[in-house]
């Protein structure tokens, strides 16, 4: 009774006593059975019949000074229909990857393709052109261009892969960062280098990734 | 208004739709940068011509006019924005300062004068404790001597007294609740190692506060001493607190020395 009554009295008990608390709750793992670490296979999948995919990514190279974007077209088959790289200038990485999506949706809608899946992976810029996210401040030019594509009459469906689905998207935006011009640049066949990743994917390679979570 | 509107103008921001009324030389349009005209590589342009202008028959950037009239920096920054077409509709005009483009007065503020609010010192000390988070936010504020003291109330009205509601001696400012005030003295001389008792109390509140949140001295050797810290700055303020506002409250009173293993 006397220790209940001196610890509540004494003010540097009472700071004692929370700190070594406050302690006690940090020296614990946080949550430790809420995060499980996980492995999972990621690798690109071919579109169902009928439909085309479309992959597309932006790159961004010393803080923004040099961007591109690059976009593919494959068919459910995995055959490669056609490419487009384009650099695009000082933007930072989402801007580049805007870039890549609209100049991929632009480039397809004009060919009449019905259906298409378009993939990134960037999830806040699918999150940004289905509407799923609030801007404050007005809509982003490319956003709402995007959006008009996707009103039109046609079927596409966006869907989010990692890095490691997205390798041969990546590889053009990067290969863009070296073009001279500004113009878009359509190209009829794969660049050499970029066989082996198209391989890959035809064949459905597919590669680790480490994941945590969230139960 | 007429006084600042050279001030006013510098800031104001257009968001491209057609680009028809936006000024290609003179208005403020390209994300990150000022106006165009001061980048200009020739002697003699035309100064009236709109962004629309600056487009080829193809609707692409005219690039060799950018090329011709801007170092390589410059033309990047400008091809990387989708170019102006009536589908966009007109031209917006916003304002720099905010992230949603309407104009604040506070914002103007900051931009006239710089952001002289901004605190220094290492902030990342004092977030990436592991704590509650009231406490966190309660070293914030004094930190930049925010915290309702009297001293602070007194300014806003008359019949306010500044003096310390404890001591009834000093005015009772940041640094006085703290640590000058007796009752906060006695606390600390209780809590503080001997050895660094002559450096702990410091005048500035800023550097007192951050001294004793980083990596040195005290918090070298102290165990947990960045918790202590942070803990008994909140307490002497709640106790405070609770005894001006609370008839029944007690504060704790009778400080001794705790507990000797902590030492």
């Amino acid at each position: 009774m006397k220790m209940i009554f001196t610890s509540q009295t004494n003010p540097v008990m009472v700071i004692q006593n929370f700190t070594s608390q406050i302690d006690l709750c940090s020296t614990l793992p946080p949550h430790r059975n809420l995060q499980r670490k996980e492995t999972i296979y990621v690798g690109w999948d071919k579109p169902p019949e009928g439909w085309i995919k479309l992959n597309s990514d932006g790159a961004c190279k010393g803080c923004g000074e040099n961007s591109g974007c690059g976009d593919l077209f494959r068919s459910s088959d995995g055959r490669w229909l056609k490419g487009y790289i384009r650099k695009v200038g000082v933007c930072d990485a989402l801007h580049a990857e805007l870039w890549g999506m609209y100049l991929g949706l632009d480039m397809v809608w004009r060919d009449h393709i019905p259906q298409l899946i378009v993939e990134s992976d960037s999830k806040t810029l699918i999150d940004m052109v289905t509407g799923n996210c609030k801007f404050s401040g007005g809509i982003p030019t490319l956003v709402r261009r995007i959006r008009n594509l996707l009103a039109l009459d046609w079927h596409v469906q966006f869907r989010h892969t990692w890095r490691e689905g997205n390798r041969c998207a990546d590889w053009l935006a990067t290969f863009s960062l070296s073009l001279d011009s500004f113009a878009a640049t359509r190209l009829e066949y794969p660049p050499s280098e970029l066989h082996k990743f198209l391989f890959d994917d035809i064949s459905g390679t597919c590669f680790p990734k480490h994941v945590q979570l969230v139960v | 208004m007429v006084g600042i509107w050279n001030d006013f103008q510098r800031h104001v921001f257009w968001k491209i739709g057609d680009g028809k009324n936006t000024n290609f030389w003179l208005d403020n349009w390209v994300p990150n940068r000022s106006e165009l005209l001061p980048s200009a590589s020739q002697n003699f342009i035309d100064t009236t011509i709109s962004v629309r202008d600056v487009l080829n028959a193809e609707g692409d950037w005219n690039l060799s006019f950018l090329s011709e009239n801007f170092p390589t920096n410059i033309v990047n920054h400008v091809v990387a924005l989708p170019t102006p077409i009536d589908a966009d509709g007109p031209d917006v005009m916003g304002w720099e300062g905010t992230n949603t483009h309407q104009f604040t007065v506070q914002s103007a503020y900051r931009l006239q004068h710089g952001d002289i609010n901004a605190l220094e010192g290492e902030l990342n000390s004092l977030w990436d404790w592991k704590g509650p988070h009231p406490i966190q936010t309660f070293i914030w504020l004094a930190a930049q001597e925010r915290i309702l003291t009297n001293f602070r109330r007194s300014k806003w009205g008359v019949g306010i007294s500044p003096l310390c509601s404890r001591c009834g001696r000093e005015d009772e400012t940041t640094i006085h609740v703290l640590w000058d005030c007796a009752y906060a003295t006695q606390v600390w001389l209780r809590l503080v190692p001997s050895r660094f008792i002559t450096d702990f109390f410091t005048f500035h509140c800023r550097d007192w506060i951050f001294n004793n949140l980083g990596k040195r001295g005290i918090c070298a050797t102290t165990k947990n001493w960045k918790t202590i810290f942070m803990t008994s700055c909140w307490f002497l303020w709640t106790w405070r607190n609770k005894s001006i506002f609370e008839n029944d409250f007690h504060q704790p009173n009778k400080p001794c020395h705790g507990d000797p293993k902590l030492y």
